[in-house]
């Protein structure tokens, strides 16, 4: 397992969540918002195909695979 | 492992006490996390509560919905036995909360248990007296609906699911009534813990009262556009259905007569006000109650 700030997370990585894996199909950066930094949204899709919305702020760790 | 999450807004007093009932437990899997976008509320937190379940996750500053899906996938697990427990920095449990909370999902098919609201304000006052007839209205409809085993939306005083079946919901609506919407989509039901109550101090101002209703009125609104297959409990004309007659039968004294009357007028006004802002695109926005400055729901 790695930890990796939200924004170097890439399309096709794979995340961790609560044990399970998730595969990363979107990452959108967006422009510095009301708290001064810039966030990012990740969607990444369970094993059943259900898609989960990640929103962290750009230097969020986050375990990925 | 049961995570309870409260959620305040700068309300270290009343957050105080909300933490230490549920520490009141000795059970060694259960975590009370703090989230507060008010640094300064840590330490006051910290200084009062040693117990090492405690946990304070300084809030992003990005509104409730933001927080708790944060929380829910920072905290997310595989066991579905696993709990969430998502309840208020300015209200408090009775002690018995989480064991009926807990028996509630005894049914592997309850996704979501929903606690009883019941009101701390005086029921001489006008605002205490609404706040009380509300809160009986919304008991007898979430009975009958959970007898019925059919969907009905849960009081974001508290509320609990299980773990391992959700890891987010939309930001842009009232958390109580979306997330029971996912489980329910995923074939779980919902259930009422009528023993398991939880405090309120209710707005005690006309300014603060209307500020409050048209907040909720606007997040539930939303849910036409973000989910609008989902049956509604909390809307206009279910208020009119499970509450029109129903609050007439309230009344014991000539004032709470007069009181009800006013009621009427005041839920009319606030839904015309609430559809009117929402015509003129005044949406709802994720945010926490504290900053919709209704002081006089703060029990400090």
């Amino acid at each position: 397992m790695i930890k990796k700030k939200a924004v170097e997370v890439r399309k096709g990585e794979y995340m961790v969540i609560g044990g399970e894996e998730l595969e990363v199909t979107e990452v959108e950066v967006s422009d510095i918002g009301k708290q001064g930094t810039k966030k990012v949204r990740i969607v990444a899709k369970k094993k059943s195909g259900e898609s989960v919305a990640i929103i962290r702020p750009e230097d969020y760790p986050l375990e990925t695979k | 492992m049961i995570d309870v999450i409260i959620t305040s807004y700068n309300e270290p007093k009343s957050t105080i006490r909300a933490v230490k009932v549920f520490l009141k437990s000795k059970r060694k899997d259960l975590r009370v996390t703090v989230v507060d976008p008010f640094p300064e509320v840590e330490g006051i937190l910290r200084r009062e509560i040693k117990d090492e379940r405690f946990v304070f996750y300084p809030d992003l500053g990005e509104g409730k919905s933001y927080a708790l899906n944060l929380l829910m996938q920072e905290y997310a697990s595989l066991n579905t036995n696993d709990l969430f427990i998502l309840t208020d920095g300015d209200v408090y449990v009775s002690d018995n909360a989480v064991k009926e909370i807990e028996r509630a999902f005894g049914d592997a098919k309850i996704g979501c248990v929903t606690g009883k609201p019941a009101a701390v304000d005086s029921i001489d006052a006008k605002y205490g007296y609404w706040a009380h007839v509300a809160f009986r209205g919304i008991d007898r409809a979430r009975r009958e609906f959970s007898k019925r085993r059919e969907f009905f939306e849960c009081s974001g005083y508290l509320f609990a699911i299980r773990k391992g079946i959700i890891l987010d919901f939309p930001l842009e609506t009232c958390e109580d009534s979306i997330i029971p919407y996912l489980f329910w989509k995923k074939g779980y039901k919902i259930k009422y813990a009528s023993g398991a109550e939880v405090f309120v101090k209710n707005p005690s101002t006309w300014k603060d009262w209307l500020a409050q209703k048209i907040r909720n009125v606007k997040g539930h609104e939303n849910l036409n556009r973000i989910a609008p297959d989902m049956l509604r409990t909390k809307s206009f004309w279910n208020e009119v259905k499970w509450g029109a007659l129903f609050v007439l039968r309230q009344p014991r004294t000539f004032r709470q007569v007069w009181w009800t009357l006013e009621l009427y007028v005041a839920r009319l006004y606030l839904y015309f006000k609430a559809f009117k802002d929402l015509k003129s695109k005044k949406n709802y926005e994720d945010g926490w109650r504290g900053q919709a400055e209704t002081k006089t729901t703060r029990m400090e």
